[in-house]
């Protein structure tokens, strides 16, 4: 199965920002990146301090890229035109190996056999542009 | 510590059309259901002297205290609007006796009136950030992520969230302001279409226009006027979280840390309930809410909802009124203005009566499990 992003869903992607370009810049290279706190807190909410300790010095850190399916839905309901092609499809809360929780898509494997504790691993998508998109695939 | 106890009472409450009521603006809502309220309670409009809203939904109005007693032709000394989305409904509740108590205001009418059923909805199937890409839009999205959650920890089953649908319309059924009152079955459930998997259309409370208010002042004052006083007696609140995937474990609610506050100042425990009205936006939700104030263990909550322990007349009647997921969506205060219903006996000689009630739970929740509002009412001073 192949999968890519549509003009209309890449219209939904976030523009980068000066603070979160680290992240838009490794997934352009295949990897996860994400703020990494010297207390240890690893963070995907993307801000200039840390939720854990409060510190401004907060950095960016590589990812193992994976993690395992927390919980997912598939979904039937036509909420966007940008995703009327691909329905039904599947929304995941994926916990990566490091800890913080990320929503996003299983994609290249059929919806229904997506499963709770299941390993994924970061599996970026052109998203037109240059640009390149988060999703996840089976590990 | 007796905080609450023959202080604080619920002395009228009034509600407008639940469903679609293309002809009544949002305001009119707040100020239809407002002046309901002061009629039950057998009070003039302008013995109201403070107002506490919370704030519409489908939009976020500014100065929405100011606007609604504006429209009340009132000038109150006290207004606030509440941000906690659902859990708004107890904790203006709470705020209303922080006033009384500070002697700023008596009378305080609190209210949520809104109408995204025929009017402006779009609020609600907003994504948040990068959630928009993933295609994760609306509430029913989150709370389907939870509840497939407890699926896969507890066991529970697509047929043990439909129970729920099926308890709270059968309550619909005896309710002729309720917004669906066609009795379902589980067969109905299973056949209505897919919203997103574990979710059902029937998993889901609808959107709908409606307002209700509810009137509180204190006992001395209550007992001058036209109903009996339902008396406030436990509070809480508890906020696990702002986005749901970023709570330790998804599928409890603030109920949980709500749970403690609640009992503990009603001086009560679980078994004393009489009934419980729990905020039901989705199936799931009163499962949870049943587990995390602990009547009964972690994950045992929707075998509770099975072989109709639930209905009027069961072992803890649920929802008497149909809830969010059939008597109207709006999210919350009919379920304060049922919970004062049951306890004065309104419906005495009926069987939407829960004989003898004497206490009852409230629960509001906002966001996708985000907030949470307890509240315990009973009809004994």
């Amino acid at each position: 199965m192949s999968f890519s992003v549509s003009e209309d869903r890449a219209k939904l992607l976030a523009e980068p920002t000066e603070l979160d370009q680290p992240f838009w810049d490794g997934l352009a290279e295949g990897k996860l990146v994400i703020q990494h706190c010297s207390c240890g807190n690893y963070q995907y909410t993307f801000e200039t301090f840390c939720f854990n300790c409060g510190s401004d010095d907060i950095g960016w850190s590589d990812t193992n890229g994976e993690g395992e399916i927390h919980t997912f839905v598939t979904v039937h309901q036509r909420y966007h035109a940008a995703f009327s092609d691909i329905i039904p499809y599947n929304v995941s809360v994926i916990e990566l190996d490091e800890g913080p929780r990320i929503v996003s898509n299983v994609i290249n494997m059929d919806t229904d056999n997506v499963k709770i504790g299941m390993r994924v691993k970061v599996a970026p998508q052109p998203a037109g542009d240059g640009r390149y998109a988060l999703f996840f695939e089976e590990a | 510590m007796e905080p609450f106890k023959n202080k604080y009472c619920i002395v009228g409450v009034g509600n407008t059309a639940y469903g679609r009521n293309p002809g009544l603006s949002q305001l009119g809502h707040n100020v239809k259901a407002i002046r309901a309220a002061a009629e039950d309670a057998g009070l003039e409009m302008n013995e109201v002297n403070g107002v506490l809203t919370k704030a519409p939904s489908s939009t976020f109005p500014m100065l929405w205290g100011p606007r609604v007693s504006e429209a009340l032709g009132i000038v109150p000394k006290v207004t606030a609007t509440i941000d906690q989305a659902g859990a708004s409904n107890i904790s203006l509740v709470m705020y209303a006796m922080i006033a009384i108590e500070l002697g700023q205001a008596d009378v305080i009418a609190c209210v949520y009136g809104d109408n995204p059923g025929t009017g402006y909805r779009d609020n609600y199937k907003q994504p948040r950030g990068a959630n928009a890409f993933a295609g994760l839009f609306g509430a029913p999205l989150g709370y389907a992520n939870i509840a497939r959650r407890h699926m896969e920890l507890y066991g529970t089953t697509s047929d043990q969230l439909g129970n729920v649908a099926v308890a709270h319309r059968h309550h619909a059924s005896m309710n002729s302001n309720a917004q669906y009152q066609e009795p379902i079955t589980l067969d109905d459930y299973h056949n209505s279409r897919w919203i997103a998997e574990p979710f059902h259309l029937l998993d889901c409370t609808p959107v709908s226009d409606s307002g209700a208010a509810w009137i509180i002042t204190t006992e001395e004052r209550a007992k001058q006027l036209k109903q009996k006083p339902i008396y406030i007696e436990g509070l809480a609140q508890g906020h696990p979280a702002w986005d749901f995937t970023e709570r330790a474990d998804m599928t409890v609610s603030g109920a949980k840390v709500a749970a403690d506050s609640v009992f503990r100042t009603a001086q009560m425990s679980p078994s004393d309930m009489d009934f419980c009205q729990f905020y039901d936006c989705f199936t799931i939700v009163p499962i949870v809410t049943l587990e995390d104030y602990g009547f009964v263990k972690k994950g045992e909550g929707a075998a509770f909802f099975e072989n109709k322990r639930t209905w009027i007349g069961g072992e803890l009647p649920i929802n008497t009124s149909g809830g969010l997921l059939s008597e109207t969506g709006m999210p919350g205060p009919q379920l304060i203005v049922e919970a004062t219903r049951q306890l004065r006996h309104q419906y005495a000689g009926t069987e939407r009566q829960v004989e003898g009630a004497e206490i009852g739970l409230v629960s509001q929740q906002g966001g996708i499990m985000t907030t949470h509002g307890a509240m315990i009412l009973s009809n004994q001073g």
